[in-house]
């Protein structure tokens, strides 16, 4: 089963619902949903771009990941919809986070996230699938 | 929480008391009518005020504002202050966006005088003034001229490049410039977002309103801010862009990881804080005056290209579209209040200084801060004028806008933004907006009724209704 994502209730932002059958989908996942929100991109995917982070926990990496995307899809104008090589590990008391990703250009930026959130954020095994719940502000 | 929680104060006051919960340092006001306190009551925005009220160094007491809704660690209308040497600062306080704000300004023309020229003006403001990063940016800017945006706000862009007039800067909150604004303490990362992003208005609810004055209700204030019945004014409400929300970003994340050095525990992580005068609080300071910064010069280079505009189009002379002021409705500032040095947290409000006050422009002292609240793009927008003394109700502060009371995802369930085009075309409003569905999450019955919020403004005593401004096109981005 692949991953599925849903809106929840939220009267001023985005909040998302992510679930999939492994951490590292749900990671991918929230890549998509994040560049899907950028506009219609166009031609050849750019080159596979490393991304390394760390973080305490599992919540913290997800927001993150998610304002690490956001950021770099803006600053290049690019939709980072491809993820491989993603491998998420103990790192000393946290978890390290290593990924390659690569998106293509979007001419006509649309996106209207800003960052990603702490609030509300939640990454949890439940029923042998991952959900990961995230507040984007928009 | 319920109505029978909170206690009456005046006809439009209710108060949780700091009892309500234990982490309380100090009690959360709100101020609404019948009408609009029940969907404060919904969903998390009462929460989050108590929220707000457990932050170290919190004064006197936190506010909504009758606009206030849900957010994310601070609600969206909420204000407050904190006091040096323990009050924190906070960068959910201020948001994502910094310095998001309004600027009003003035043409000398009537609605009748414009005639059938508004749909071109609508129009060619929607080619002119860019909505996005990749299409048509007006301005890249080069690591130097950057620095001196970030350093130098509006004020350098009217000095250094010629965008704009001394009366521009002297009609701006704080003079277009935060002091301390350091461009060093803005990432890679927040300087390559927004270096090309300088005249844009950008997504969501952000916009340029073209509107006519629709009515007078305090004619000398009315006369001071250069507001006569059927003058056409333009409204820029746009921010820092992605220059400001990666800057939140940066430091949200870096006040988080530094809570336990702070000995600081919250009940929200967004509310992530660090001391006034920590490394943290100050290196924050820096870097949000020169996000706020680059949004009161993203706004100055925005009316830069309306008087463009008008003068191309509709033969007006540039300096006769006049700024009527630009209030900034997310930020942090150490202000003085009752005798106090406080940082001051609008998160969603403005400031709305009363008559007399020392940082206004001569013009406006017997009046009073011009204050802004937008209404949707269906309805309709007031000035008003800040009428509270220094020091009284809510830190001097106002409501931003008429609050959200319906998600945007419920908005676009409920009307087609084609439909909701026709709509409004139907009735005189010209609309410019590249998405349907962009359009239809700001549909008008997805605010509450701004007359409603303007008249509990008025009688709380937070500002007095100078004009209400009825919508004539929208460039929406």
């Amino acid at each position: 089963m692949g991953a599925a994502t849903r809106t929840l209730p939220h009267v001023g932002e985005w909040k998302v619902e992510v679930r999939a059958a492994s951490r590292d989908e749900a990671f991918a996942e929230v890549a998509r949903l994040i560049a899907a929100e950028a506009g219609r991109a166009a031609g050849e995917p750019g080159p596979w771009e490393p991304v390394g982070l760390d973080a305490r926990d599992g919540v913290t990496l997800l927001v993150d990941w998610a304002n690490e995307l956001i950021g770099r899809g803006e600053a290049s104008g690019r939709a980072y919809d491809e993820v491989r090589a993603l491998a998420i590990g103990d790192a000393g008391p946290g978890l390290r986070l290593a990924a390659e990703v690569r998106g293509r250009a979007v001419p006509d930026w649309r996106s209207p996230i800003k960052a990603a959130t702490y609030h509300g954020a939640s990454l949890e095994r439940r029923g042998g699938r991952w959900r990961a719940r995230l507040l984007f502000d928009i | 929480m319920r109505r029978d929680d909170l206690i009456a104060v005046g006809p439009y006051g209710f108060e949780v008391p700091v009892s309500w919960r234990a982490d309380m340092r100090v009690p959360a006001r709100v101020y609404a009518d019948d009408e609009l306190l029940p969907p404060m009551l919904e969903g998390e925005a009462m929460t989050q005020l108590v929220n707000v009220a457990t932050l170290p160094g919190v004064v006197d007491r936190v506010y909504g504002m009758p606009d206030m809704h849900e957010g994310y660690g601070f609600p969206v209308g909420g204000v407050c202050a904190t006091e040096p040497p323990d009050g924190v600062v906070s960068p959910g306080g201020v948001g994502f966006d910094i310095n998001c704000g309004v600027r009003l300004l003035t043409l000398p023309l009537t609605r009748a005088e414009l005639g059938g020229r508004l749909e071109s003006f609508v129009h060619e403001l929607s080619r002119a003034i860019p909505s996005g990063t990749g299409r048509g940016v007006a301005w890249r800017l080069s690591d130097d001229e950057l620095d001196g945006v970030l350093a130098g706000g509006s004020a350098h862009l009217v000095r250094a490049h010629g965008l704009g007039n001394d009366d521009d800067v002297a009609r701006t909150e704080s003079l277009g410039c935060l002091e301390g604004g350091d461009p060093s303490g803005v990432s890679a990362r927040a300087r390559d977002r927004g270096r090309g992003q300088i005249g844009s208005i950008g997504a969501g609810n952000h916009f340029v309103e073209v509107q006519q004055v629709e009515s007078v209700h305090d004619a000398a204030g009315a006369q001071a801010f250069g507001l006569a019945p059927d003058r056409v004014t333009v409204l820029i409400h746009t921010g820092s862009r992605g220059l400001g929300h990666q800057v939140c970003t940066d430091y949200v994340k870096r006040m988080d990881a530094a809570l336990a050095a702070h000995g600081l525990e919250l009940p929200d992580r967004q509310l992530s804080c660090a001391p006034v005068n920590s490394p943290e609080g100050r290196a924050y300071f820096g870097a949000m005056a020169a996000a706020a910064n680059f949004a009161w010069s993203n706004r100055q280079r925005i009316a830069h290209t309306v008087r463009g505009v008008a003068a191309r189009l509709l033969g007006v002379a540039p300096d006769d579209v006049r700024t009527v002021y630009d209030v900034a409705h997310n930020v942090a500032k150490m202000e003085r209040h009752g005798g106090r040095t406080l940082c001051v947290h609008r998160k969603g409000a403005t400031r709305a200084l009363g008559p007399d006050h020392p940082e206004l422009p001569p013009e406006y002292r017997a009046t009073g801060q011009p204050v802004f609240i937008p209404g949707s793009m269906g309805t309709a927008s007031w000035v008003l004028a800040g009428s509270a003394g220094s020091g009284t109700p809510a830190f001097a502060s106002c409501c931003h806008g008429a609050g959200r009371t319906l998600s945007r995802h419920a908005a676009a369930r409920q009307v087609a933004g084609a439909t909701l085009r026709r709509d409004l075309e139907a009735r005189g409003i010209v609309v410019r907006c590249a998405s349907n569905r962009g359009l239809a999450e700001e549909a008008p019955f997805a605010y509450k009724d701004v007359d409603r919020v303007a008249a509990v403004v008025e009688g709380v005593g937070l500002a007095r209704r100078v004009a209400r401004l009825r919508p004539l096109g929208v460039v929406k981005g």
